[in-house]
C-alpha cells in the first residue's frame, strides 16, 4: 500500500454484516435492457454513507449471495447511492428483477478509490469504454458538482461504446455536452443512421483529441483490449505510466483482504485497489 | 522472515500423571481440544477425559485448523420475505475459552501465521479474533518427526516454542515445562512443578537432538522469495502441475491455508450466510461471472499457491504460509511433493542466474 492509497478501514464492528438499503429508483440505462442503475437509500437513519469516487461495495441479496460493484454516484449526490449493473450472473439476475421499495444489503465502501488529492491541481483525461463508465461517472460528477471544480484544470472525456443505445448516463452526457468547462467526445464503433457524434474506436478518438500530457493525469476504464490499444497512444502523447490510472475488477468477495481470491501478485484488489496507476501495475504480474 | 518467539523459560518438570490431573482441572474452565485416537487415526477433538490424550502421536492427518478457522462458520442468519432481502441477524462471535492442548510446534506456528492475516492484517476479523483471543496453546514438542516433515527448512524445528503459550518437552518419565508467554506463565501456576534435575534436563536435550537429527536433509527455505522473483513465466509451473487433479486436498489439510468463500445456504424459510474453506486449486475460485478467469489453468493456480505461501505472505505479513508439517505431501493422491516443487524453484532460479551471468 502506497501513501497515495491509504486504506480507510470501515469494518471495525462487523465486516460481514450488510447494511439495509432500499431501492429508490431503477433506471434502465441501455436499449438492450441489460444494464440497469439502482439508486439506493439507507433504511436506517444512521451514519451518512461517505466514500471516495472509485470505491466499490458488495451488494447482498439473501439466498443469492453477494457481488462487488463500483459506486456510480458521487459523494456529492447525498440523496442516493447508485450502482449500474449488467445482468450476467446469479446476484445480478435477481437484482434486475427487483422494483423500487425492495430492500437489499450493501457492504462498503471498500477499496481505495481514486487519489483525489493527487488529482487536484491537474488536468484530467477520463477515458471509458463500454459498460466500464460507472466509477468514472462518480469521479466526473464529483468534480463538476462537488464545489471544487476550480481545483482541477481542463477536463476531457472520451467515452466509446459499440452503438449509441449502449451509452450509460445519457442525461449526464447531454448536460456535460452543454457545459463549457468539460469537453466530452462520444464515439461509437461503426456508423449508425441518426448518429452525429464521432465514429471509431477509443484509441483513435484519444489520438485525435490529443490531450496535452503536461500536468495531466489520465484515468482509463474499459475492456482489456481497449486499454491495451489506448495505452500506447497515451505514452506517445507523453503521459508517464505513473500519470495513468485504471481500476481493476477481480472476484472480490470478503472485501477486507482475508478471503484470498482477488489478489494480483501480493496486492489485494479489494484493499490495495481497485484503483492502480500503470506504474503500480508494472510492478505486479499480469494476472487480472 | 520466520515467525519466532522470545526464548522460553524452563519453569520446571512434571509427571504425566500430574499433568493429567492438571488437565482435569483445566477441563472445568476451558473447552480443551486435544489429539485423541479414534478409528485408527489421531484427531483434534474436545477432550472427554485426560486419559484420552494421544501423547505419542506422530502428526495428525488433519490439523487443528478447524478449531481456529472452522471449515464452515455462520456469519449471519436471514429470513426471506418478498420486499426485504436483507433481513439479517449477525451471529455473535464465538465466546468461551478454548485450550489447544498437545499441538505440535508446526501446528502452533501455523495458527500464529493465520493470526497475522485474520487479526493483524488490514481489517480485524471479529469472528476469528474472538476465537483467537480466547484460546491458549499448550504445545507438545515433537520427538518423532515423520519422513515427510520439513519444519527445519524454515529455521524452525520439532522443538520450536513459537506459537505455544507453554511447550512440553518429554524427558522420559517426566515432561519439562517451558513457559513462552505471559498467559503461559499464568497456566503454569496450575501445575505441580518440580525443579528440573540434570538427568531430566539431559534426557530432554538428547531427545531433541535425536528428533532434529531425524529430519531429512533439505535445502533451507528461508529466502526462497528471492528465488521466486524471476520465475513468473518459467516452464516449471506447467511441468509440476501437469499431474495435479485439482482435488484441493493439500489446501484443506494445510494448517496455514485460510482462503474462504462466503455463501448463502437455505434453511427452511430463511437461511444462513457462512464462510467455508475454499481452495486456490479450483478453477471456480477466481472465475468471474462473465466467464473470464485471471487464473485460467492449473499451472497458474499452482503458481498462485506457491507464490502466496512463499512470496506474497512473507511480503505482506512477514511469515511463510508453510510450516513444513508435510500433510500435503502425505495425502496428495498423485504424490505431488511440495518439497520437490521448492527444490525445482531453487534450481530454476540458479539456472536463470547462471544464464544471465553468461
Amino acid at each position: 500500500m502506497t501513501d497515495a492509497h491509504p486504506h480507510i478501514c470501515h469494518c471495525a464492528e462487523n465486516a460481514y454484516l450488510p447494511r439495509s438499503m432500499q431501492i429508490l429508483r431503477v433506471i434502465t440505462e441501455t436499449d438492450d435492457h441489460e444494464i440497469k442503475s439502482f439508486d439506493l437509500v439507507p433504511v436506517d437513519d444512521g451514519e451518512p454513507f461517505r466514500f471516495t469516487p472509485g470505491q466499490f461495495c458488495e451488494l447482498s441479496i439473501v439466498g443469492e449471495g453477494e457481488a462487488p460493484f463500483g459506486i456510480a454516484s458521487a459523494p456529492v449526490e447525498e440523496s442516493f447511492v447508485r450502482f449500474s449493473i449488467k445482468r450476467i450472473g446469479r446476484v445480478t439476475t435477481r437484482l434486475h428483477s427487483l422494483t423500487p421499495g425492495t430492500v437489499i444489503g450493501m457492504r462498503g465502501p471498500l477499496g481505495n478509490g481514486f487519489p483525489m488529492d493527487a488529482f487536484a491541481g491537474k488536468n484530467l483525461v477520463v477515458i471509458g469504454g463500454g459498460f466500464a463508465f460507472t466509477t468514472l461517472r462518480s469521479l466526473l460528477v464529483q468534480i463538476l458538482q462537488g464545489g471544487d471544480r476550480d481545483q482541477f484544470g481542463q477536463l476531457q472525456v472520451v467515452y466509446g461504446v459499440r452503438e449509441p443505445g449502449l451509452f450509460l448516463y445519457r442525461e449526464d452526457l447531454a448536460a456535460w455536452q452543454a457545459r463549457d468547462d468539460i469537453q466530452v467526445v462520444q464515439t461509437i464503433d461503426v456508423p449508425v443512421d441518426g448518429w452525429h457524434g464521432q465514429v471509431g474506436f477509443v484509441p483513435q478518438a484519444v489520438q485525435e483529441l490529443a490531450p496535452s500530457a503536461k500536468n495531466t493525469v489520465a484515468v482509463i476504464c474499459g475492456p482489456p483490449v481497449m486499454i491495451r490499444f489506448t495505452l500506447p497512444v497515451l505514452l506517445e502523447l507523453g503521459f508517464g505510466r505513473e500519470a495513468i490510472y485504471t481500476s481493476l475488477e477481480n472476484r472480490m468477495q470478503c472485501g477486507v483482504g482475508k478471503c484470498g481470491r482477488c489478489n494480483v501478485g501480493s496486492k489485494y484488489v479489494c484493499v490495495d485497489g481497485p484503483v492502480f496507476s500503470m506504474a503500480e501495475l508494472d510492478e505486479l504480474p499480469p494476472e487480472y | 522472515m520466520t515467525l519466532s518467539c522470545e526464548a522460553p523459560v524452563v519453569a520446571g518438570m512434571i509427571s504425566r500423571q500430574a499433568l493429567e490431573e492438571a488437565l482435569g482441572g483445566w477441563m472445568q474452565s476451558w473447552r480443551v481440544i486435544a489429539p485423541v485416537r479414534q478409528d485408527g487415526e489421531v484427531r483434534f477433538q474436545p477432550l472427554d477425559e485426560p486419559a484420552a490424550v494421544a501423547w505419542d502421536y506422530a502428526n495428525a492427518k488433519h490439523s487443528a485448523k478447524g478449531v481456529y478457522l472452522p471449515q464452515v462458520e455462520r456469519l449471519l442468519t436471514y429470513a426471506r420475505t418478498r420486499d426485504d432481502l436483507n433481513q439479517v441477524k449477525a451471529t455473535d462471535p464465538p465466546a468461551g475459552p478454548t485450550m489447544l492442548f498437545g499441538l505440535r510446534p508446526c501446528d502452533a506456528r501455523a495458527r500464529l501465521m493465520v493470526d497475522q492475516v485474520m487479526v493483524d492484517g488490514v481489517c480485524r476479523d471479529r469472528y476469528y479474533a474472538a476465537r483467537r483471543d480466547g484460546t491458549v496453546v499448550v504445545g507438545l514438542a515433537c520427538e518423532h518427526p515423520r519422513s515427510t516433515c520439513f519444519c527445519g527448512a524454515f529455521d524452525s524445528g520439532p522443538y520450536d516454542a513459537t506459537g505455544s503459550d507453554i511447550l512440553l518437552r518429554s524427558a522420559g518419565d517426566m515432561y519439562l515445562v517451558d513457559v513462552v508467554t505471559e498467559r503461559g506463565a499464568e497456566l503454569a501456576k496450575d501445575l505441580a512443578l518440580e525443579p528440573v534435575d540434570d538427568e531430566h534436563s539431559q534426557r530432554a536435550e538428547q531427545a531433541q537432538a535425536k528428533a532434529e537429527g531425524a529430519l531429512r536433509p533439505m535445502e533451507r527455505l528461508v529466502g526462497i522469495e528471492a528465488a521466486l522473483e524471476g520465475l513468473w513465466d518459467d516452464p516449471l509451473w506447467q511441468e509440476i502441475s501437469a499431474k495435479c487433479l485439482a482435488c484441493g486436498t493439500c489446501t484443506y489439510l494445510c494448517p496455514t491455508c485460510h482462503c474462504f468463500a462466503v455463501e448463502d445456504r437455505a434453511l427452511g424459510d430463511g437461511g444462513e450466510r457462512v464462510r467455508a474453506w475454499d481452495s486456490c486449486m479450483y478453477a471456480g475460485f477466481t472465475a468471474h461471472a462473465s466467464g473470464h478467469n485471471p487464473r485460467p489453468d492449473q499451472a497458474s493456480r499452482w503458481r498462485q499457491r506457491v507464490m502466496h505461501k512463499f512470496s506474497y505472505l512473507p511480503e505482506n505479513v512477514d511469515a511463510y504460509g508453510c510450516v513444513g508439517c508435510g500433510r500435503c505431501v502425505v495425502s496428495c493422491p498423485v504424490n505431488l511433493d511440495i518439497r520437490q516443487v521448492l527444490a525445482r524453484v531453487w534450481a530454476a532460479a540458479r539456472t536463470q542466474a547462471e544464464e544471465s551471468a553468461l
